[in-house]
């Protein structure tokens, strides 16, 4: 038997092993209250995923190869974009996001530093930290409670002359765009960049978050929606800023050629730039001050897998939402309920609760109260950014008042909506819930 | 703006324009590309693993429409060892990879009243074609005014003429001008000689606001880029290249 034939036929025996694997592993028995956690996220996945990393693995090609072709193009039709970019983390396509709107090639569009970028400080932090790395300045406006999103109004309340781009998150995949928003960017000559990290399968007025801004980014951190371990990606229509966020990608170099391959555009030899000699390699001519944010084949493998299930995630994210909810709902008196702004339908990153001020109990007693049951809670992100000793001392201007972003920090919490809850999980989240909040009726 | 992605094709059809000029049709094995006009694929002749290095190629302007779902074609000239291979391996139901599409020689005109000018050396009408080939198979009437200048060194290596009058129909301002450097008798339809960009820079009624879709020979885009900016003074932004090395 030739070689190829044979090493098919191996490949297709580890397939088998593989599924056979996971059978095994998945039989972890059942949930058992109070021992074992209820979990606020998790990876959520099957024999696919395992036998795609393996066919992956198999090919040995590391850098980009055909899974990573395969999940770009799936994900920008998922979407409804041009083109995704696969990179490394969804920090890193915050970071190349807006490190693209700095570059040179943009003219007079180009970001530049003392240049206002809007955003919230109720935030993760490297959704702000590409703006204060650029040396633009933040402005940070607030949040309302429930939705944990801004208004449109409190977004333009706080656009002045020098504002040059919107840059925020759909915090826990609550849209906080709108084609209004939009309109009122393209009018103003701002860019807009959607943090689209916790929204995957998030709309507004009908769309697919990710669709509205000049460049969107996503994240696959485990947490997410789904997941490749470390991932992440660059969204957009744009061609001139698709390859800017390329250049920025790969070493800030001009080709545009794959991992391993050469002269793609057929002028490898026969360029001018700067005053580089003609003809010199353009596989190392740099036209951007850039990194190396690229993710490997073995990660876009197990992406493929995973995007074919996001449908089904994000209907179980929302089904497991509502009912928490509706759990919720009698408890309205001291707690402000997940609500998400009119012709939204946010993909759930988590049930968010605040514990109002006049509540007979703190976030704390109720945050202990639902850790020592095991169930797993966390804080919404960073609450105030600028209270955290990396931020006391950066450059940046408040619009208005950032009071109730201060009460999340002291009030917030959440918990977890992923489809890896079983419904038993799910009952005990609202026994020990109702456990609690008995003692105060 | 799509992805770039390795696909396989059939050879479907090969027509010959000449000893020298050959056009092939290929359809899509698995997967399909989308394209704009313009854009080009690489071919590649020899056996590709995923798992292995993408093996030697070399990149074709797409000649035919993006709609055409199912198939597109190239057109090669025959210029050393790589096309010497393909001219003598490719036949019809032969299977070979590609990949693609890249290429921003993509027509955007800056404003819709703007002219677009094409000039294509030999070959370099080949992305053309697929603009052509859109708005013939689309039908869709193309209003901006449109200037093909289309150079060969004799009539009969001005390929696809009647697609260029299959797209003309819904081109209401498009003007042509054929040159050639071997004119056989007094042929009116034909000018004597190599492209000449003065000549046609003179023939356009506002040159400045014109974008010029250069593509052909590298000798000749070097001369005619630098008589637009130099001499007709236009703005770089107005100029692009699809140049063959």
């Amino acid at each position: 038997m030739r070689s190829v034939e044979k090493k098919k036929e191996i490949r297709t025996q580890i397939m088998q092993l593989v599924k056979e694997f996971y059978s095994l592993d998945s039989d972890e028995g059942a949930f058992r209250a109070n021992v074992d956690w209820v979990r606020y996220a998790g990876r959520v996945f099957d024999e696919k995923e395992l036998t795609s990393l393996v066919e992956s693995s198999l090919d040995f090609w590391l850098t980009a190869g055909r899974f990573h072709e395969e999940f770009e193009a799936s994900l920008a039709s998922y979407i409804g974009v041009e083109k995704a970019l696969l990179v490394n983390s969804g920090s890193s396509a915050n970071l190349l996001a807006f490190a693209a709107l700095t570059s040179p090639k943009l003219k007079d569009k180009q970001l530049k530093p003392g240049d206002e970028v809007i955003t919230l400080a109720a935030a993760f932090p490297t959704t702000v930290n590409p703006i204060i790395l650029y040396q633009a300045l933040p402005v940070f406006i607030d949040i309302e409670l429930g939705s944990y999103v801004p208004t449109i109004d409190a977004i333009e309340a706080a656009i002045t002359s020098k504002t040059k781009a919107i840059f925020m998150a759909h915090t826990m995949g609550v849209p906080f765009v709108t084609s209004e928003l939009k309109a009122l960017c393209e009018e103003k000559g701002l860019w807009l960049i959607e943090d689209n990290c916790d929204g995957l399968g998030s709309k507004s007025e009908g769309k697919l978050t990710g669709t509205f801004g000049d460049l969107a980014t996503q994240s696959f951190y485990p947490a997410h929606h789904i997941t490749m371990g470390e991932g992440g990606a660059v969204l957009g229509s744009n061609e001139d800023l698709i390859k800017i966020v390329r250049s920025l990608r790969d070493w800030g170099r001009d080709c545009y050629c794959a991992g391993g391959e050469n002269n793609t555009c057929g002028r490898r030899f026969s360029q001018c730039f700067g005053s580089l000699p003609y003809g010199y390699d353009h596989k190392y001519v740099y036209s951007h001050i850039g990194y190396n944010l690229k993710a490997t084949e073995m990660q876009a493998a197990i992406g493929v897998e995973q995007l074919k299930k996001a449908n089904g995630f994000i209907h179980t994210r929302k089904l497991n939402h509502d009912a928490l909810g509706r759990e919720l709902k009698k408890y309205e008196q001291w707690i402000i309920l997940h609500s998400a702004p009119v012709n939204t339908e946010p993909s759930w990153f988590g049930y968010v609760i605040t514990v109002r001020p006049n509540a007979p109990f703190s976030r704390s007693e109720f945050v202990n109260a639902l850790e020592a049951a095991r169930i797993e809670t966390r804080g919404l992100f960073c609450g105030n950014l600028l209270r955290h000793p990396a931020y006391e001392n950066i450059a940046h201007r408040v619009h208005g008042t950032l009071e109730n972003t201060d009460l999340i920090t002291t009030n917030t919490l959440f918990i977890g909506v992923y489809p890896g809850l079983t419904s038993t999980m799910l009952e005990h989240v609202y026994l020990t819930i109702a456990q609690f909040m008995k003692k105060y009726e | 703006m799509t992805s770039p992605i390795k696909f396989e094709v059939e050879v479907t059809q090969i027509i010959e324009h000449s000893s020298d000029i050959f056009s092939f049709e290929f359809q899509y094995v698995g997967q399909r590309i989308r394209f704009k006009p313009g854009q080009f694929v690489h071919l590649s002749l020899d056996e590709f693993d995923y798992s292995k290095h993408w093996p030697e190629s070399r990149p074709y302007s797409i000649a035919s429409a993006p709609s055409a779902l199912n198939s597109f074609c190239i057109t090669i000239s025959r210029q050393g060892p790589f096309t010497n291979r393909i001219l003598s391996e490719l036949h019809c139901g032969k299977k070979i990879w590609m990949k693609g599409p890249y290429g921003d020689f993509v027509v955007q005109p800056v404003n819709v009243t703007d002219t677009v000018v094409f000039i294509a050396g030999g070959t370099g009408i080949t992305p053309f074609c697929s603009f052509f080939d859109e708005i013939a198979l689309s039908k869709v009437f193309f209003s901006s005014p449109v200037v093909l200048c289309y150079g060969a060194k004799n009539k009969n290596l001005l390929i696809y003429q009647e697609l260029i009058n299959k797209a003309r129909m819904y081109m209401p301002n498009f003007r042509d001008f054929y040159f050639v450097e071997d004119r056989e008798g007094p042929e009116d339809r034909y000018l004597h000689g190599r492209i000449n960009i003065k000549y046609i820079v003179n023939n356009l009624s506002n040159p400045c606001s014109s974008t010029f879709y250069l593509s052909g020979p590298r000798e000749m885009i070097a001369v005619f880029k630098s008589y637009l900016i130099n001499e007709a003074n236009l703005p770089i932004e107005r100029i692009f290249l699809d140049e063959w090395v």
